[in-house]
């Protein structure tokens, strides 16, 4: 009961109130006409096309990954996958890169791409989610890879005053490998804000399906979107926030961690690539529906793509793509 | 570390603690004559060390030996070596304290700055030992804490006990990011 109390006080400092006013946000129109262009349904088609190259996959080497409850780690695929997003994201007209970091038996591939700014084109907007997913990962995380999938293939018909920058990670399921390596080779030093989603397609409209994230009290319906930040992505937040709440984009719900959002008590936050971008202070944001707080087909074979809701997905890929348009200044 | 190598340790902790109350209970005649502000004081302490940091959790058991001596008035310094029991990651340190005196109690208050290991994780798994690795590149070596023994007593001229002094501190590169507690459960202090 002590414990429950505790993480409960500690629940209510991280729980996010919008108590400032609703920040201003210029040039809402193109904002929003962005937002409008993702196709709910390509998004739901790269979730199931991404699904059955997972699940035919061979799985890589779980050598000093040992299997443990809700890590299968002998079921964890992403070799095809990395050449299908390179694929899309070359068809689309993008200069795709794969980015190979580390050695044998876990190498790293990480898919990058870039459009460039208009107007600062030194400054990158990071978006980025992981390819890698035991067994077929329906929602973790097929869903965050169609959905970055789709804001690339409509951002080409868009200019942006920053650089957008595609990231598919790699390895994230074994502790972030991809994105550490990234990060540590300094190919990070150019972002001024990154935008990392993971797990973004299940919901539930069941009450108490929603449970409580490490004493943070959550809404007790698993129906709306996570987007987690820390001090420094908490006016950027606080836009976002906003601007799904007038324009009725997707159902959000944020979260700033205390501080960097690095503390051990709040390092439930940290559990994706944005981790570390918090810690060195990167200002990140995070997308995700909850993960095992919510979707009971976390880490399991039944995460398939017919438990998603495909209008949850579509709206939160039209969420997450207001944000890249909002940091990325969108042009008229 | 080896067993063999922990009962070694185990063993010199036990040693310096013995060595201080043996010396504070052996008559000296020539040290009871130098005032107790001029002495020099070396102690002995057992206690636990936790140390955190975003993706990790450790905790140990520690030693530490230290000696000091009055600066001015209440204030004194003290430099020292801790060491793990498992694992032994090396610290040494040193603080500056304001002490007093009521009656028997004893209790100072101070800040101790240090070099440590301990911002490097050891740990089994392989999970997240990347992420942990490069956040421990950023925290580095140097760290500042507070110090408090509030729990402290002179038992007779030369020999004073102290029990529960708390340490609470962070890595000064990763200021906030990562949080040392520690507690030095018994610690005993003699002077010559």
């Amino acid at each position: 009961m002590k414990i429950k109390s505790l993480y409960f006080l500690i629940g209510l400092g991280l729980l996010f109130s919008c108590t400032k006013e609703a920040p201003i946000i210029e040039n809402k129109e193109s904002i929003l006409s962005f937002s409008g262009s993702i196709e709910k349904s390509g998004v739901y088609q790269w979730v199931e096309q991404l699904y059955d190259i997972h699940i035919n996959d061979t799985p890589l080497s779980n050598e000093g990954y040992p299997p443990g409850e809700l890590f299968p780690s002998g079921h964890l695929t992403r070799s095809a996958v990395v050449g299908a997003v390179a694929g899309a994201l070359s068809d689309m007209g993008y200069k795709a890169d794969t980015i190979q970091l580390g050695n044998e038996p876990h190498i790293a591939y990480n898919v990058v791409a870039e459009q460039k700014g208009a107007l600062f084109p030194e400054e990158v907007v990071l978006v980025a989610c992981h390819l890698d997913a035991f067994y077929g990962g329906a929602d973790d995380n097929t869903s965050a890879v169609a959905a970055m999938l789709e804001i690339a293939r409509a951002a080409r018909s868009f200019s942006f005053a920053r650089t957008i920058r595609f990231a598919a990670f790699d390895l994230e399921e074994l502790g972030s490998v991809g994105s550490t390596r990234y990060i540590e080779a300094g190919y990070a030093s150019d972002v001024s804000c990154a935008i990392v989603m993971d797990l973004i397609g299940y919901s539930s409209a069941e009450p108490d399906s929603q449970k409580d994230i490490f004493g943070v009290t959550t809404p007790d319906t698993g129906d709306f979107i996570f987007v987690v930040g820390n001090r420094n992505s908490s006016d950027a937040i606080q836009s976002i926030i906003s601007l799904d709440h007038t324009a009725s984009i997707s159902k959000s719900v944020g979260v700033i961690a205390p501080g960097d959002g690095t503390y051990f008590m709040s390092s439930v936050f940290m559990r994706s690539d944005h981790g570390l971008m918090w810690y060195k202070g990167i200002p990140a944001i995070f997308f995700t529906d909850g993960a095992n707080y919510r979707n009971p087909n976390y880490h399991k074979i039944s995460d398939k793509p017919e438990t998603l809701n495909k209008d949850f997905l579509g709206n939160n890929t039209k969420l997450v793509a207001a944000a890249v348009a909002l940091l990325a200044e969108i042009q008229p | 570390m080896t067993d063999k190598k922990r009962n070694s340790l185990t063993k010199g902790c036990l040693f310096l603690l013995i060595v201080c109350i043996l010396s504070a209970s052996a008559k000296n005649s020539y040290s009871q004559n130098i005032p107790a502000e001029r002495r020099l004081e070396y102690s002995a302490g057992f206690g636990m060390i936790i140390y955190q940091s975003g993706y990790g959790l450790n905790n140990s058991f520690g030693i530490e030996a230290h000696a000091g001596k009055y600066i001015k008035g209440p204030v004194k310094w003290q430099a020292g070596l801790r060491l793990g029991v498992n694992p032994v990651l090396p610290e040494a340190f040193c603080r500056l304290l304001l002490t007093e005196k009521f009656g028997r109690w004893k209790p100072s208050i101070g800040l101790e700055n240090g070099i440590s290991k301990r911002a490097y994780f050891k740990s089994d798994s392989n999970l997240l030992k990347e992420t942990r690795e490069a956040m421990d590149r950023s925290a580095g070596i140097f760290y500042l804490s507070s110090h408090s023994e509030l729990l402290a007593f002179q038992i007779n001229p030369r020999l004073e006990i102290s029990i529960l002094e708390i340490d609470f501190g962070t890595h000064y590169r990763s200021f906030g990011k990562t949080l040392r507690l520690q507690t030095t459960l018994l610690r005993l202090n003699t002077s010559f």
